[in-house]
């Protein structure tokens, strides 16, 4: 029974955060620019101030979204 | 047979999702290398070769679509291809060569690999995936260990976990060792994992996690075990920025093992004391010292598995006084397993290794230190230098010099240093998307905002890289 729910629950975890892996990757800027005032960027993309993970996928989508309205234009 | 239709299922969820996104295939391999489903399922993965798969498809995707922003050549990433090379050329004068030959085939395999990590987990989705899928997998040993531990108590030499055993992770040294090793990834992971969004349920998980990995660490009432507690707590005391709170979950823990941990297991520690008198502690220490006159009289080692030929005296055997003889014992110390194995070369290669990887942390922890947007990486590389540190330190018990635990965290610390290079290094990274890779067809297809040819990463989606930064080569 333990180790049943054991392999359910490892393998299921693998799953969700390759899936998660693959559509994050897609959405959010591989490479983050340094930040600091007035440089070019300065909220970096992909890399929230103290951890959270709200302003990551905030700004991946911002940037997807300002991506599609400009292949749309 | 669920089982087996479920794990066969979890391999082919990689394999496809490599079709979609290159770094899966890699990722998959790092789960068949860690979980190795071939041992948990014996109906269907068992007859097919589910590494050699894995491994040719990271490898082969990677080389045909996924050679995007290649990170540069790092000292760590050329110290593991020299060792890897060394390793083979003992081959040649290896004193049991048919050993040699079958260890090297898996030792080669993890060596290569983790040179190759850097070029594939280049993003900080991709880096921490690989840390996620490590660990979710390393929960397989530990997990069912550490529970059955908080129910029944643990022993020494009992499997408590899915695969039985006394190899590899089912070993109780080694799981005490990797488990512990895990503890400072998992409480990485809980505060700066992206992947996972955090929420109460997500808490409680890592948490319960770490506390399976330790009690699974107790449950071996193996004694590399308290070494390795040690390291961790004291790891995690003097590089947290929270020592208060840090301070008192071990105090407490430590109170709770001491209180509530059997008669058995605090008689088993203590036999640390008593090295002269107990056989095992007292065979290493007399194959220690073989091994130090093997490499002596043989300075480029024995090849892999040299210890077969190990041959000592330990005590007298009862009743006749004769000298009791002990042939072919394990060589229990990684330092020691390299130098019989491949000579002082190869330990030299192995501790420049080892020390690079420190280092790398070292200067990743300084060069991130005060930097919001790097906060991740400065945590990351915390976790990894605990984590190297406990398994060096419980290495000096055990003889997993080339399993892929140490190898892994030294690749998981390039690819974290490389990210950073990339942020830092302005020009390239600034620099007109024009002058990036002009002419090569990925990225011109990037830049289109159309997906590359193995349509993942940043140039897979194309349009949420700014031009010039998520292509850039530094």
């Amino acid at each position: 029974m333990i180790d049943n729910l054991c392999i359910l629950m490892s393998t299921g975890l693998c799953v969700y955060v390759v899936a998660q892996a693959i559509r994050l990757d897609r959405m959010l800027p591989w490479f983050a620019p340094p930040a600091g005032p007035g440089a070019d960027g300065a909220a970096p993309p992909g890399a929230p101030p103290a951890g959270g993970r709200d302003g990551a996928r905030r700004e991946g989508w911002r940037t997807r979204g300002a991506a599609r309205r400009g292949a749309a234009s | 047979m669920l089982r087996a239709l479920l794990l066969s299922g979890v391999f082919l969820f990689f394999v496809a999702g490599g079709v979609v996104a290159p770094f899966v295939l890699s990722l998959g391999y790092v789960w068949v290398s860690t979980f190795r489903p071939q041992s948990v399922d014996s109906i269907v993965l068992a007859a097919v070769p589910v590494s050699v798969i894995m491994g040719a498809g990271a490898v082969g995707s990677y080389l045909l679509l996924d050679r995007r922003a290649p990170p540069p050549i790092t000292a760590t990433t050329v110290l593991t291809l020299l060792l890897a090379a060394w390793t083979t050329l003992t081959l040649f004068w290896a004193v049991v060569p048919d050993l040699a030959w079958t260890k090297w085939d898996w030792a080669f395999k993890t060596l290569l690999f983790s040179a190759f990590m850097p070029l594939v987990f280049r993003s900080r989705v991709q880096i921490e995936a690989v840390l996620q899928v490590w660990m979710f997998s390393l929960a397989i040993y530990f997990l069912p260990f550490g529970f059955k531990t908080l129910i029944s108590g643990g022993g020494y030499g009992k499997y408590l976990g899915i695969v039985s055993g006394n190899s590899g992770l089912t070993e109780s040294s080694t799981l005490a060792a990797v488990s512990l090793m895990a503890v400072p990834i998992i409480l990485f992971l809980r505060t700066h994992g992206v992947l996972v969004a955090r929420s109460r349920l997500t808490d409680l998980l890592y948490a319960g996690l770490a506390v399976a990995a330790l009690a699974a660490a107790v449950g071996s009432y193996a004694r590399t075990g308290l070494v390795g507690m040690l390291v961790v707590g004291g790891g995690l005391l003097l590089r947290s920025r929270h020592k208060v709170l840090y301070g008192a979950l071990g105090a407490a823990a430590a109170l709770v093992i001491v209180l509530f941990s059997s008669q058995a297991w605090n008689e088993r520690i203590a036999t640390i004391d008593d090295y002269e008198q107990e056989a095992s502690a007292l065979g290493r220490l007399l194959v220690w010292r073989w091994t130090i006159d093997f490499a002596m009289q043989n300075p480029l080692g024995g090849g892999f598995s040299s210890h077969v030929i190990s041959r000592f005296e330990m005590g007298t055997v009862p009743g006749t006084g004769e000298p009791r003889v002990i042939v072919g014992k394990a060589f229990h110390n990684v330092y020691i397993e390299v130098l019989g194995e491949h000579g002082w070369i190869g330990l030299a290669l192995f501790l420049a290794l080892l020390g690079t990887a420190l280092l790398t942390q070292q200067r990743l922890i300084r060069r991130t230190r005060g930097r919001p947007e790097l906060e991740w990486c400065n945590e990351m590389a915390r976790a990894l230098q605990i984590a190297l540190l406990t398994i060096m330190a419980c290495g000096m018990f055990i003889g997993i010099a080339f399993q892929p635990m140490i190898y892994y965290l030294v690749a998981a610390t390039a690819c974290v240093a490389n990210y950073v290079r990339r942020v830092d290094v302005p020009s390239p990274v600034r620099a007109p998307a024009r002058a990036l890779g002009a002419g090569r067809p990925g990225m011109d297809r990037a830049r289109a905002g159309r997906p590359g040819p193995g349509g993942s990463g940043a140039g897979g989606s194309g349009q949420a890289v700014p031009a010039g930064r998520g292509w850039s080569r530094s």
